[in-house]
């Protein structure tokens, strides 16, 4: 599987994209020029040059820092959202699969429920009631969107459930939580692996959106979303200010997405139900 | 070969045909092409006796007795006026051929209603002194009215003239001869008539026909709603809207840009008003001077000038500029300087635990809740800029923007630690602003309560305002401003100054003395 993987030049590509920027993020205090909050009024809105290598904002601080200490509420965020969300779905789903009957019957009209909410306006509504900031904003997105692993991983359990090897060590007297961790994780773990990196994307724009929004990172913290907003605020002035925080979520967003492509690929998973 | 001559010289003639066609349309256009600016909001309610509507369109459609000018006071509904040797009492003779639009005549009887209508509602004028001042208001005979103050008040004529709530509304308009609860209609004197209004879409202006005054040349105003900075800026350049004007619609970077550009003109008024932060004295974190006087000192006003207005705006020492009538009283300016605002926080009992770290006092931080008003388009910038430069020392400044009414509603409630804030410009300066120091009207109030001498700072403004010697009444100004400035209430920025962008067709485009006030009658293609 490894191998697949390894030898898809496009998955290796994104895995460096990502792997380059997670890292530079993590070290973003040596990795960055400047100070990223350190602004010098007098030198606003400059072009690029070897001091600033993207040129400065609106209030003369160094873009390129601001991109990279970005990364950390941008990437590390989203990973931690994502985490928890497939956390949650996983275990809700494969407790739902495996139980089946009228248990798993209550769990998955529950989860039909809360899909039957349009996600973002969801999202909105949330953050409207818990209050604006990052936490708020993370928290929305889980209760938002774990329903949707819950489902999936449900399903793939339901084809799993009567394996042989599975009925063989039911009828052995394997208790449900041996069965459970030993038996369908493994089993469905490639296909939650792949469910998570597609699905990264996603979270990464869905932070970013309501950070651009106001909703999330507060000024004067950087984020690539509330860059965008600031750029948004001077795009006749000064258009190049968008080019910088658009095209860092543009390629971040398409590496994981294409990674999790190659990832599926590379699985093999059939019918995965994407 | 024929064939094509002739078809050329039919091409030529049909091109020759159409160009003079067009230059005949363009002469035509201008004549009555409308006028189209952009604001930020509806114009709600314009009711010429309460608050709550755009001043550019109150004015457009309601006229005063007298008008403020860069010269002084002059005639505008009266023709002249007396007062009467101890102060009190002022007669207005009135224009005989003044029209309100629906019909109605304006003499000393409908000036007379309209008077009564605004003193009948007291308590929303509470800004405003001389209401509480007035005596009596009589129709000496159908174009005389005899206005008497109980004390004489110096600034009576400014604030007579200004946009409201002295200006008049057809009789027929009100309901049972009182405009306190609302209108039926916005009827008044002025050069346009309020065609039609699509709540936060477009408002329609059109000449007024039995206007007595000059007439417009434009005949048609609309007043598009676009709430956001770059909509309106693209709207300009797709050529939608004509006119862009106000000192909190237009940033330093467009004007710049727009200065350079072919299709498009700007203009700036003179300085006009004081940008300020102002410190709430009540709270906790903000009661003592010297942590107030160490803001002062950590703000660098020159920074703010260059960088944030491009130097369009210079930079403000005084809360009232030494060129506003009895404002030039000799204070010092608080320096820029970390070094003094670091002793000083140091002395109040503010220790900073680690560099870039906030102080801390009784294990609680120096943090300090600013608000500023979203809808304009430098507040954040400067708040940003404040904040990256108050933390030096310490400051936390935390940030909050919102929406103009919601930000208004909180000065008067005086729910923040600091806020932006304006002096209120010609003409109402100083009598107006600090007129508003001594109740609820903005923020000052509740943000001068934690002052020692709040009490004597109210009895001087009083005093102030029913003073009959100047000599004295300087003397009273003088120690009011050097106690505001001592105790540090007032953060001054930039002396504001009014602009505009538009294009180059529009022709006339000036400022009025005050800068809530948009001159678009004077305005032409």
């Amino acid at each position: 599987m490894l191998r697949n993987l390894l030898e898809d030049r496009v998955a290796l590509l994104c895995l460096a994209v990502i792997g380059v920027t997670v890292l530079a993020g993590l070290f973003a205090p040596y990795v960055a020029p400047h100070d990223p909050l350190a602004g010098n009024i007098l030198y606003k809105f400059k072009t690029m040059s070897w001091n600033y290598p993207l040129g400065t904002d609106q209030q003369g601080r160094c873009v390129l820092s601001r991109l990279i200490y970005g990364i950390q509420p941008t990437i590390l965020l989203s990973l931690v959202t994502m985490a928890a969300t497939i956390t949650l779905g996983a275990a809700y789903g494969l407790v739902s699969g495996s139980a089946g009957g009228l248990v798993d019957e209550g769990l998955m009209r529950f989860c039909d429920v809360m899909l039957s909410f349009p996600s973002q306006v969801m999202i909105l509504a949330v953050v409207g009631m818990l209050g604006v900031g990052m936490e708020n904003v993370i928290i929305a997105n889980i209760l938002i969107k774990w329903a949707f692993y819950a489902r999936m991983i449900r399903g793939s359990v339901l084809g799993y459930r009567n394996r042989n090897y599975v009925v063989f060590s039911r009828t052995t007297g394997s208790g449900s939580w041996f069965i459970l961790s030993r038996h369908m994780l493994p089993a469905v773990l490639p296909e939650i692996v792949v469910l998570a990196s597609l699905d990264t994307g996603w979270v990464i724009l869905n932070i970013s959106t309501l950070s651009f929004l106001g909703l999330g990172v507060q000024a004067p913290a950087p984020e690539w979303g509330a860059m965008l907003n600031e750029a948004r605020q001077v795009i006749v002035a000064h258009p190049g200010q968008m080019l910088a925080p658009g095209l860092a979520v543009l390629t971040l967003v398409a590496a994981f997405n294409m990674l999790g492509d190659s990832l599926r690929d590379a699985l093999e998973i059939k019918g995965s139900g994407r | 070969m024929r064939w094509k001559r002739r078809f050329c010289a039919a091409l030529i003639g049909m091109a020759l045909c159409c160009g003079a066609g067009s230059a005949q349309a363009a002469q035509a256009k201008a004549a009555d092409r409308e006028l189209v600016l952009a604001n930020y909001r509806d114009i709600r309610n314009l009711n010429p006796h309460l608050y709550s509507g755009e001043i550019f369109a109150q004015n457009l459609i309601f006229e005063s007795l007298v008008i403020n000018t860069e010269k002084g006071v002059e005639p505008w509904l009266a023709e002249g006026w007396t007062v009467s040797d101890d102060g009190k009492a002022y007669t207005f003779f009135l224009r005989k051929d003044v029209l309100f639009s629906d019909g109605e005549k304006f003499d000393a009887k409908a000036a007379k209603l309209n008077f009564d209508a605004i003193l009948a509602n007291g308590e929303r004028h509470t800004w405003l002194e001389m209401i509480k001042l007035m005596d009596k208001v009589e129709a000496v005979d159908d174009h005389t009215l005899r206005i008497t103050l109980k004390e004489p008040y110096y600034p009576f004529l400014i604030e007579i003239g200004v946009t409201r709530p002295f200006r008049f509304i057809s009789p027929k308009s009100m309901k049972d001869g009182s405009t306190k609860d609302g209108v039926t209609s916005y009827v008044g004197t002025g050069p346009y008539v309020l065609a039609d209004n699509k709540v936060d879409q477009v408002a329609t202006f059109t000449a007024n026909d039995k206007y007595w005054g000059k007439k417009p040349a434009v005949k048609t105003l609309k007043a598009r709603v676009i709430p956001d900075n770059q909509a309106r800026l693209l709207a300009l350049k797709k050529g939608e809207i004509d006119l862009i004007y106000g000192t909190n619609l237009l940033d330093a970077e467009t004007m710049r840009q727009m200065e350079t550009s072919k299709e498009f003109g700007t203009a700036l008024s003179k300085p006009l008003s004081t940008r300020n932060i102002l410190i709430n004295s009540s709270r906790p974190n903000l009661g003592d001077k010297r942590v107030r006087q160490a803001l002062q000192h950590l703000t660098d006003r020159k920074a703010v000038s260059e960088g944030i207005f491009n130097g369009i705006e210079s930079p403000a020492d005084f809360v009232l500029a030494p060129t506003v009538p009895y404002c030039n009283v000799g204070l010092t300016p608080y320096a820029f300087s970390h070094a003094k605002a670091d002793a000083l926080l140091d002395a109040a009992g503010w220790k900073q635990p680690a560099p870039g770290k906030p102080r801390e006092k009784d294990g609680k931080p120096l943090a300090l809740e600013l608000y500023y008003n979203s809808n304009s388009v430098t507040e954040k910038d400067i708040s940003e800029y404040l904040q990256a430069e108050f933390l030096k020392s310490g400051v936390q400044l935390n940030l909050h923007g919102e929406e103009e009414q919601a930000y208004r509603d909180r000065m008067k409630a005086g729910d923040f630690d600091i806020v932006h804030n304006i002096s209120w410009g010609t003409p109402y300066d100083p009598q107006s602003f600090i007129g508003a120091m001594v109740r609820t009207v903005y923020g000052d109030y509740k943000a001068q309560l934690g002052l020692p001498d709040k009490q004597k700072i109210d009895e001087t403004i009083r005093a102030i305002l029913v003073s009959t010697d100047p000599a004295k009444r300087q003397e009273m100004f003088t120690w009011l401003l050097t106690t505001l400035h001592d105790e540090a209430v007032y953060l001054p920025l930039t002396y504001q100054r009014n602009r505009a962008v538009f294009t180059k067709d529009l022709k006339n485009v000036t400022f009025n003395p005050s800068q809530f006030e948009i001159p678009l009658e004077k305005m032409a293609f």
